[in-house]
């Protein structure tokens, strides 16, 4: 009986151990992960509280250097190899809004895609240049242009996906959609990323996870997810928030399949302007011709110092080393305004003041008031509309003037590329 | 300042120097304020850069009597430069006077106060109107963006460039502007590229090296 009762003992005594131990373990194994992640919170709040904190100067409390230059930098594997054998990638960017950079995004993807060839596989076959087009304006006024009705508004835009960096390893190539809005000329070999409004959301989202990177991979998470349990956290990037577009675009198969890239950036330094600084190669800065934009783009030449050169006397805060404002084009030019060499000796004036100089484009072309860019607003590229009256020649002139400006800096020759002498064969004529 | 500011000063001083029965310096200063009453209009930086390239060498200054009638003049200046800063007059007005105790200084080679003050003359008549027009476009060109624009601009409105010439600076330095511009409004266009500048000047330093994202 004795003997029984001992193990009964025992036997209890070790199925209480069994449940109870791994029990206790958990319980210890939280709470330390608890304190674990508690401490790193604090560390990450404090570091996110001085990425964004004052400097005391001459007695005042100013602004500091702001997050978008926060240390440590961690850019992409060979960033500086890669971007230097990069495709062109043609920055649209201003930080004034309403001066055109969406219109001439649209107008320079077709003057390239449309007026430029370059030979590829086929030595003897010229290939019209195939142009990728990120909208990264949450209101997505390129996307409504180019991409149809049914495949703009989807859940999350493709441009959302972008700036999360989930469109990496060639994903920006698979997802790009192949411009579809009727009446255009064609073929037309434009690809775009469409952008809606859930990208301005997907920008906080970004910001707040970069500037407190708690990873929500706990080993208890792992073993869940291994077991097939769903659990229902939100994934995180752990990457560094301002190269997440730089390694979508300079990813192999995103530079084998396009010719040119151009990013229509948004009027602010959001996430998705800043990953643009960091992933273009060059940077056109469009300029309605007043004072008040004169000035805004002696300010946004300044930011872009800033991001490219680093803070004075600290280089190595520089995050976009390898991006190079190449001109400034003065765009919304009313028709019937034909003197503008004060105006434009002025923004000179303005633009030598700022520590990048870029050259103001030569005056014819300069882009003006067309009445297509009205009359073609929202439903298609005005350039590459099936169109010919004299209002569309003088457009198109314009922008080819300004296409073959910009072509040579872009390094057309030595990539091979050539300017058509005449229009493309055209299926809808 | 404008010249016959200048003179008021100095005949001021000629005045008290005359009260005091110092004859030979009050008849000097008296001299030197009847010249810069014949150009009254006239900046004197414009005094001081053309009386510059007429002035001696070095070499002819090592060899000036000691008691040149020259020095003898800037001495007198400069005593009343001294009064002017004790009484606390403007730094502009002790400025000009100190500029024309130094342009005399190297005017020393001259036999007489009237040889040097006869050169400065034959130095501020008129230039050529076309050379003054470019010196003026030259200038405000290089000058744009510097502290020194103003000096520049506030020579040219003092100057006595007509209408037709300051349109002709401002069609260069701003760009094309109609002929028939007023000189008020071309002088407005000259200044536009270089306020442009400063305002944007401003408006970097007060940002720059900061992300204002």
């Amino acid at each position: 009986m004795e003997i029984l009762a001992e193990l009964f003992n025992s036997l209890v005594a070790k199925i209480v151990a069994a449940i109870v131990a791994p029990i206790l373990g958990a319980i210890i194994y939280i709470a330390f992960r608890r304190v674990y992640r508690a401490f790193r919170a604090l560390h990450h709040a404090e570091a996110a509280l001085k990425a964004v904190a004052r400097e005391q100067q001459d007695g005042l409390w100013t602004e500091g250097p702001g997050f978008w230059l926060k240390q440590p930098t961690i850019r992409p594997a060979n960033y500086g190899d890669l971007q230097g054998n990069s495709i062109p990638i043609l920055m649209i960017g201003a930080t004034k809004g309403g001066v055109g950079k969406t219109s001439l995004s649209g107008s320079l993807a077709a003057h390239f895609a449309l007026q430029w060839t370059q030979r590829r596989q086929d030595p003897n076959a010229d290939k019209p240049l195939r142009v990728l087009v990120i909208d990264q304006d949450f209101q997505g006024s390129f996307s409504t242009m180019t991409v149809h009705v049914d495949r703009r508004y989807e859940q999350p835009s493709k441009a959302n996906r972008l700036v999360s960096g989930e469109l990496d390893k060639g994903g920006a190539k698979r997802e790009a959609e192949p411009i579809s809005q009727g009446d255009m000329r064609h073929p037309l070999s434009i690809w775009t990323i469409p952008a809606y409004y859930d990208l301005a959301q997907a920008e906080n989202r970004m910001l707040v996870e970069w500037l407190l990177p708690l990873s929500e991979h706990g080993l208890l998470l792992r073993l869940l997810r291994l077991l097939g349990i769903a659990v229902g956290t939100s994934p995180r990037s752990s990457k560094d928030l301002r190269y997440l577009l730089a390694e979508a675009l300079l990813d192999p198969l995103v530079q084998a399949n396009f010719d040119l890239v151009i990013i229509d950036a948004p009027p602010r330094l959001t996430p998705s302007h800043i990953q643009a600084m960091c992933a273009s190669t060059h940077l056109l800065i469009p300029t309605i011709l007043d004072g008040l934009a004169g000035d805004a783009v002696a300010r946004y030449l300044d930011q872009v110092a800033t991001h490219k050169l680093g803070i004075p006397g600290d280089a190595k805060r520089a995050i976009c080393p390898y991006l190079r404002p190449i001109g400034v084009v003065c765009t919304l030019l009313p028709n019937d305004r034909t003197n503008l060499e004060g105006p434009v000796n002025v923004l000179g004036g303005r633009i030598a003041a700022a520590p990048l100089n870029p050259d103001i484009v030569p005056q014819d072309c300069f882009i003006r008031q067309r009445p297509p860019y009205r009359k073609h607003a929202g439903e298609r590229i005005a350039y590459a509309a099936v169109s010919n009256d004299e209002d569309h020649r003088l457009l198109r002139d314009e922008v080819d003037k300004l296409g073959d400006w910009i072509a040579p800096r872009l390094g057309a020759v030595p990539r091979g590329w050539t300017r058509r002498e005449t229009w493309p064969d055209e299926a809808s004529d | 300042m404008k010249l016959g500011q200048t003179r008021q000063v100095i005949d001021a001083y000629a005045d008290g120097l005359q009260a005091a029965q110092a004859d030979k310096a009050s008849l000097s200063l008296r001299t030197i304020a009847a010249f810069l009453g014949e150009f009254s209009d006239e900046q004197m930086s414009t005094l001081v850069r053309r009386g510059s390239k007429v002035g001696t060498n070095a070499a002819a200054q090592a060899c000036a009597p000691e008691n040149s009638v020259c020095l003898n003049a800037a001495a007198h200046v400069e005593s009343l430069a001294k009064i002017l800063a004790s009484g606390g007059a403007k730094a502009e007005r002790i400025k000009d006077v100190i500029s024309l105790s130094t342009l005399l200084r190297v005017l020393n080679d001259s036999e007489t106060l009237s040889a040097a003050v006869q050169r400065l003359r034959d130095a501020m008549k008129p230039e050529p109107i076309e050379q003054r027009i470019n010196h003026f476009i030259r200038r405000l060109k290089e000058e744009t963006g510097t502290g020194s624009f103003d000096n520049t601009f506030a020579e040219l409105v003092a100057s006595s460039l007509k209408r037709e010439h300051v349109v002709a600076v401002a069609m260069s330095v701003y760009g094309g502007i109609k002929k028939s511009t007023s000189r008020k409004a071309a002088l407005n266009y000259i200044r536009k590229p270089h306020d442009a500048y400063m305002s944007a000047k401003r408006g970097i330093d007060a940002t720059g090296g900061r992300s204002a994202a």
